[in-house]
């Protein structure tokens, strides 16, 4: 297993370390001084240097980015149900709530900002925001696209609309659902970080800024690592859910709008 | 049947009355319920007498809006610049790199698995090192704009031009099309639905990396601007630069819709409610 995966990604590990070596000579060999691009070996050791401190920031700016994702799904899935189920919503609410999605939601931070002052709570708030229309938005897409010859199969056997939704509804919904959930993840991060930018005195978002402020790009680097290592956790507990809710196998799993979208908001 | 048959003969005869009407049957729940929410906005912020400085009524950022628009249109004019410029950049380098990285091993091997990698990162982390590398000025935001726009102008590329199904590129092969022909009149048509997903994620990420650059360092622009106006309690002039902000962006959301419409009439996305 170990050894087969070896095989397949061998030219990715290769010019991985290829890249990573040539980085390092280059910067040794002309003597680029830190500010403009720092050496691999010097963001490694600044991440132990500061590892205490930035463990401290990322305990707080992980805190923003999870909270701020879980208040989302706790909000975003409900309300998602009652959109899709309900025909009256679908016709009024959610046409509003799909042209809210073009608006830039982040430039509304500075006023969160304002609002509920330099703490925790506008952090939560940009993060949930941020998280919050990719999760509503895919699952009423979930919900609502059940293939007609599903529903008219449910309702052929006579199960009562509880049945067929636990059933039939849910299940085939959960694909779409967690597409909802890896952008939310994506996302949690991002806005977590642009809210400690905004007005902030502790957190990843914050130390970045304070660190390329003082020129020091091997640190910066050494806290982007850190942010994204962050950002990926979230991701795959999101997969790891994925995982166990829909065990039945990929190929059968129903495809997915907007599979290969990759964006911020 | 037969209603199919009275909207069609009104098609023909009065095209303006018609599109009235469809837009009646489609269109009028929504927009009763965005004015329903306006007013019932106006209303509660007259009746709690919510002070201007924590939220203003619609009509006060209305009348800021008309006040201020001058000098809201100079910032405009500056992030839309950053906005469209970085874009136009992102597709020109991004698209064809796309078309490299697929028909090469070693590049799907490197540079699709790094950007995949890093699109999954918060790319936007960079942006206080590029405003330190490329300064106050308008290099700095074109730059951010490009990164945030780039990566997902990339992968979704990448992933359109090496997602053609296997009967496609059988077909094409029997009839004994080159690998040029293949490429013009298959395999790029094939893709465009895709690749216009990434150039859609890129624009709408377009305006944010520029807002988000101006915060971190910057002396103009809408994002330079709503950040001044917070800082004032103004949340009247916040909020009016927010929706040019927003304008901006449906600008060139659009402009790249436009432009997939015309480039894929056939598929199915633009079959239905455009």
């Amino acid at each position: 297993m170990k050894r087969k995966w070896l095989t397949g990604n061998r030219i990715t590990i290769f010019y991985g370390t290829l890249l990573i070596i040539i980085w390092e000579c280059w910067l040794r060999l002309f003597e680029i001084p830190v500010y403009l691009l720092p050496k691999p070996s010097g963001i490694v050791v600044k991440f132990i240097q500061h590892f205490p401190l930035i463990l401290e920031y990322t305990w707080i700016t992980g805190i923003e980015s999870f909270g701020g994702f879980f208040v989302s799904i706790a909000l975003g899935i409900p309300l998602s149900l009652f959109i899709a189920f309900s025909d009256f919503l679908r016709k009024t609410l959610y046409p509003s709530i799909v042209a809210l999605q073009l608006v830039p939601k982040i430039a509304l931070a500075p006023l969160f900002v304002t609002w509920f002052g330099f703490g925790m709570m506008p952090k939560f708030i940009i993060v949930f925001l941020l998280c919050f229309f990719p999760i509503l938005l895919n699952a009423i897409l979930g919900f609502t696209s059940l293939r007609q010859e599903l529903q008219n199969f449910a309702l052929s056997t006579g199960a009562d609309p509880l049945t067929v939704f636990w059933k039939v509804r849910l299940p085939a919904a959960l694909p779409q659902i967690f597409v909802g959930f890896k952008w939310a993840a994506v996302n949690a991060t991002v806005g977590a970080t642009i809210g400690e930018w905004i007005g902030g005195d502790a957190g990843l978002g914050y130390y970045i800024q304070i660190a390329s402020g003082d020129m020091k790009m091997d640190l910066a680097f050494a806290i982007i690592v850190m942010l994204a290592f962050l950002g990926l956790v979230l991701y795959f507990l999101v997969v790891v859910f994925e995982k166990i809710l829909t065990p039945w196998h990929v190929s059968q799993r129903s495809s997915v709008h907007g599979g290969g979208m990759v964006g911020m908001q | 049947m037969e209603t199919i048959e009275i909207k069609n003969h009104q098609d023909k005869k009065h095209g303006i009355t018609s599109f009235f009407y469809k837009w009646m049957r489609e269109a009028y729940l929504p927009t009763l319920t965005m004015i329903f929410f306006f007013v019932l906005w106006e209303v509660l912020i007259r009746l709690l007498e919510v002070p201007r400085y924590i939220l203003p009524a619609p009509l006060a950022i209305f009348k800021e809006f008309g006040k201020n628009f001058p000098l809201i249109w100079s910032h405009t004019l500056v992030t839309a610049n950053e906005t469209f410029i970085g874009f136009a950049i992102a597709v020109v380098v991004g698209v064809p790199l796309s078309i490299c990285v697929a028909f090469s091993e070693t590049l799907r091997r490197t540079v699709y698995v790094g950007s995949v990698a890093l699109g999954m990162v918060p790319t936007i982390a960079f942006a206080p090192l590029f405003v330190v590398w490329f300064g106050f000025a308008f290099a700095s935001k074109m730059v951010v704009v490009f990164w945030v726009c780039f990566f997902p102008i990339l992968i979704n590329g990448i992933f359109g031009f090496i997602s053609l199904s296997d009967e496609l590129k059988y077909f094409s092969q029997s009839t004994g099309a080159n690998q040029i022909t293949t490429f013009w009149k298959i395999r790029l048509p094939a893709a465009l639905p895709q690749v216009f997903l990434g150039l859609k994620g890129g624009a709408i990420n377009a305006t944010i990396g520029a807002t988000i650059a101006e915060w971190i360092g910057g002396s103009a622009g809408l994002g330079y601007y709503i950040q001044v106006a917070t800082g004032d309690f103004n949340m009247r002039l916040a909020l009016a630069s927010i929706i040019m902000l927003t304008l901006v962006g449906l600008l060139l959301y659009f402009l790249v819709v436009l432009v997939e419409i015309k480039l894929i009439p056939w598929h199915e996305s633009q079959r239905d409610n455009v």
